[in-house]
């Protein structure tokens, strides 16, 4: 009697043993593909590299290209193939020695990247933006604006008599006003970054009143130059008039563990007990 | 709640450590803020920016040395790649210097970038002389400044050569880089 159940079993594994070679045959054809189609891939980038390079020697190639193109025109088409190749050879040569002329001419240069220290800054103190509050120097900026539009009929008049004026006179000495000083003091900052001239600015619009502005370029100032006394104590105190008595009482206590300012010493003595508001 | 407090403590000292060497690196303390971070590198060699500062506090106090672990650390993150990158230009640019003037190693064929550094302005200049009988010291003008000059020679010494770059500013000499 035959065991029904065995035999069909066996065919089963015959079945599935005879599906191998095909299996295998079709991966391998399947890898042999996709490694041929990203080979050819890579290769066309290289080229289109290569033919992105091209337009730099475009008016060379022109001239050199126009007198070949007319001497294979009398040749037959087989040698006209032949003589194509080279003369893409050529280009492709040439294209690499002018690479690496251009790379001599031109070293890379390498910067380094100090993003991360804004990440580990996290207690330093910002600027402070300007809100829509108007501050004491842009109301008198404003009211100076208002005051030269005005003016600006009577100016006309003002200029032909102070230019028949400056005629007779050699000398003509002009009082300007603080706002005036402060904007002039500002430019000759933007030019030379000198921290006297935004100590300058920070003091004067501290006496103005105008306390976010003196907070932000006695931060300036100490960016700079981080050993000046009084741009610590025009900071301090900006700092105290804008409400932030703690943040200020910090920041002089940290000015005086590498100081032995007594002016800073007394200033913490007058915030702490209150004297100074 | 034991190991809670414990993780808090050290989180905080850790921050501290870190905020701490900043502030000597705000303040141009270079060479401290090297020492610092070389005794407690260990601690800390996870830690990108930590080993970012260090690295720049040792580069700008002259231990240009200590930047070979910092290059090989610094890889996780864009920016800390650019900065691997950069340190280790002005590395290999001091290791040719100093072969270059001690065993008269020819720098001439080579063409490799540059960075804003002392060093690299100087290893640039002297590759530009090309082949020469070598010289007690050199004279380089800086090309961006011509009142920058900049004086290099070797301090030599029975078992180690040491690189002097002088910086002079209209003949005034601002500062003095020893490597070796």
């Amino acid at each position: 009697m035959l065991n029904i159940n065995e035999l069909e079993s066996r065919w089963k594994r015959y079945r599935i043993k005879s599906y191998i070679p095909h299996l295998v045959i079709f991966v391998s054809t399947l890898i042999i593909v996709i490694l041929s189609l990203t080979f050819f891939t890579s290769n066309k980038d290289q080229v289109d590299e290569m033919v992105s390079i091209k337009p730099l020697e475009l008016p060379l190639k022109k001239a050199e290209i126009e007198p070949r193109e007319k001497k294979e025109t009398s040749e037959p088409i087989v040698q006209k193939e032949q003589t194509v190749e080279p003369a893409h050879e050529v280009e492709k040569t040439q294209i690499v020695k002018h690479v690496t002329k251009s790379s001599n001419e031109k070293k890379i240069t390498l910067t380094p990247s100090l993003d991360f220290m804004k990440s580990i800054n996290r207690d330093a103190l910002p600027y402070y933006t300007q809100s829509d509050e108007q501050t004491p120097s842009q109301r008198e900026n404003e009211e100076l604006n208002e005051n030269q539009e005005e003016g600006k009929s009577n100016n006309i008049q003002e200029n032909k008599i102070q230019i028949q004026k400056e005629k007779s006179e050699t000398i003509s000495i002009k009082k300007g006003t603080t706002q005036d000083d402060i904007q002039h003091v500002l430019k000759r900052f933007k030019q030379n970054n000198n921290p006297a001239l935004s100590l300058f600015v920070a003091q004067k619009y501290y006496d103005l009143g105008d306390y976010h502005n003196s907070y932000n370029y006695a931060l300036i100032t100490n960016e700079i130059n981080n050993n000046i006394e009084e741009s610590w104590i025009i900071f301090t105190k900006s700092l105290v008039k804008l409400g932030q008595k703690d943040m200020a009482v910090k920041t002089l206590k940290q000015y005086l563990e590498y100081s032995n300012s007594d002016k800073a010493n007394r200033l913490l003595d007058e915030i702490v007990s209150g004297k100074f508001k | 709640m034991k190991i809670v407090l414990t993780l808090l403590l050290t989180l905080s000292l850790y921050a501290d450590l870190k905020q701490d060497m900043f502030n000597l690196y705000q303040n141009k303390k270079y060479e401290e803020v090297c020492n610092t971070g070389f005794d407690n590198f260990n601690s800390f060699r996870n830690d990108e920016e930590f080993v970012s500062l260090y690295a720049f506090a040792c580069l700008y106090s002259d231990y240009i040395d200590r930047l070979s672990i910092p290059i090989a650390m610094l890889k996780f993150s864009k920016e800390a790649r650019a900065n691997s990158a950069y340190f280790s230009i002005i590395f290999m640019q001091k290791k040719l210097l100093l072969h270059a003037l001690i065993d008269h190693y020819p720098l001439t064929s080579l063409d490799l970038p540059t960075t804003d550094y002392v060093l690299s302005k100087v290893f640039d200049l002297y590759a530009k002389i090309g082949e020469h009988e070598p010289r007690t010291f050199y004279l380089f003008e800086d090309e961006d400044d011509k009142k920058l000059t900049y004086k290099l020679y070797l301090e030599k010494d029975d078992r180690l050569s040491k690189i002097i770059i002088e910086e002079f500013y209209d003949s005034v000499n601002i500062k003095r880089h020893v490597y070796w």
